[in-house]
């Protein structure tokens, strides 16, 4: 499969259209000539060991960054379907923090240095937070803010979590379900 | 003058007028055996029974300040929606009361709406709502159930079940045999399938609290997980599966295993064979408890 090449989703006021490209790149599958992933695994094993501030416990180790791989293009097909051009238009007026900080991260505070996991939850998050962006709708009844504010803190607590115990696939996939869902129902609130 | 107050009531005959107040709904149209029927309405109530007869009878009333009732499709797909002006927020709510073949699959949508089915055994029963509450009753084949803050009350014996919320609380009983998938964000999840035995079963919780009790088939799997909620499996005695539990912070038990932990850093976990270890059982948390009963 071949991406398209890396637009910072953040830069620019075109983040949205960038991100369809990007989205539309992702259906596009093409063959490497090589086999590219062992070089890949051993990078990212390089960069688990270096993150782990202690040693791990007695849980079995997985086969992380396929699976966080697996979860990140989840939601990127996710957010394809959610920013599909023949999706109703909705006002952008999306509130300010929906997303609040990203939790404290594992390891030194940059990137190389971090859990693959929370890298790919900060990156889903950003994610997220850019198509919030294009969906979000008018203010929401106070029932409908509660769900989602109740969302919001519930990422929080995920990405807490997950900083905490970075090896959990679950969390990672329970972060984009929270996503989607917040996605999915600030799009419809627009509608209703 | 007259002209006037004959328009008003040729009007108010029709389904599509705008509503000066509660309008009573009366409506009829055909719909074949195991047609389908759409039904959204935004607020108020949606309650749908079901006959013998292939057709579909629409009463109750239109709230105030909606727009109209449009009643579109034929025979095999009916679709009834309540419209209401754009950027409309003051309305009143409106009740709509269906009568439907009891084959008939459904798809309700609501928002503030309280939804309660009763008596469908069609194909699919799916119904999305927001704040309001659902309840329903039935034989559905399949139901794909969900709301944000509205409390789900499921009673079905079905195939395969889904349901998801927010912060609702989920409960759900009935013999369900294939699978059930339950998902919440901090509402409870209780499912009950009076001893029947799943293939398949799926809980994932963030806060909320996840609790299944009925049985595992021969080489049925289950998974569940949670950040801070507790997980409880009350499942069969003479129980055939592999199990592995792990979790970052909370406690795990099961009958007869040995529950290991690092000598240094946080975690737990274990692994266990029950029976032939037929079926496959995970569990994961971070801070919840997760528990196995036998029964």
């Amino acid at each position: 499969m071949t991406h398209p090449s890396a637009n910072d989703p953040r830069s620019g006021d075109d983040m949205p259209a960038a991100l369809r490209m990007q989205l539309r790149g992702l259906r596009r599958d093409a063959l490497p000539g090589r086999d590219l992933w062992p070089a890949i695994d051993a990078r990212l094993s390089d960069a688990a060991r270096d993150a782990a501030p202690t040693p791990r416990t007695a849980r079995p180790r997985r086969p992380l960054p396929a699976f966080a791989a697996a979860a990140v293009l989840a939601v990127a097909l996710g957010l394809g379907w959610q920013l599909r051009p023949d999706a109703e238009p909705t006002a952008v007026a999306g509130p300010q923090d929906a997303v609040p900080p990203t939790a404290a991260p594992a390891g030194d505070g940059t990137p190389a240095g971090r859990a693959p996991l929370v890298v790919m939850a900060d990156a889903m998050a950003r994610e997220y937070q850019g198509a919030l962006r294009e969906v979000s709708a008018m203010q929401p009844d106070a029932p409908a803010h509660a769900s989602l504010d109740q969302l919001d803190a519930s990422a929080v607590a995920v990405r807490e979590a997950l900083a905490q115990d970075p090896d959990a696939q679950y969390l990672l996939q329970q972060l984009q379900r929270i996503y989607a869902q917040r996605l999915s129902l600030t799009q419809r609130l627009a509608r209703a | 003058m007259k002209t006037t107050l004959l328009l008003t009531a040729l009007l108010a005959c029709t389904a599509g007028i705008p509503a000066f107040a509660a309008t009573p709904i009366n409506e009829t149209r055909p719909l074949d055996a195991r047609g389908r029927v759409d039904i959204s309405n935004v607020k108020g109530r949606i309650e749908v029974r079901t006959w013998d007869k292939a057709e579909v009878a629409i009463t109750g009333s239109l709230g105030e300040g909606a727009e109209r009732l449009q009643v579109e499709g034929d025979q095999r797909n009916l679709e009834v929606k309540v419209r209401y002006p754009r950027n409309s927020r003051n309305t009143e709510p409106t009740t709509l009361v269906l009568q439907v073949p009891r084959h008939a699959s459904l798809d309700i949508e609501g928002v503030a709406a309280t939804i309660d089915v009763a008596g469908v055994a069609g194909d699919e029963l799916d119904i999305d709502s927001v704040s309001g509450s659902v309840t329903a009753v039935g034989a559905p084949r399949s139901a794909d159930i969900s709301s944000v803050s509205g409390d789900l009350r499921l009673n079905l014996n079905s195939e395969t079940v889904e349901v998801e919320s927010v912060s609702g609380t989920i409960a759900l009983r009935g013999r369900i045999g294939g699978e059930v998938s339950a998902e919440t964000v901090s509402g409870d999840i209780t499912i009950d399938t009076r001893g029947e035995a799943v293939r398949r079963f799926s809980a994932s919780t963030v806060s909320g609290n996840a609790g299944f009790t009925g049985a595992l088939a021969d080489g049925g799997r289950i998974s569940a997980e949670s950040v801070s909620g507790n997980l409880r499996l009350t499942l069969q005695k003479a129980l055939s599966a592999r199990v592995h539990a792990e979790s970052f912070s909370g406690s795990l038990s099961a009958p007869g295993v040995s529950v290991s932990r690092p000598k240094y850093g946080p975690g737990s976990s274990f692994e266990h064979s029950f029976g032939s270890g037929s079926g496959e059982i995970r569990l994961e948390t971070f801070s919840g408890n997760a528990e196995l009963r036998l029964e």
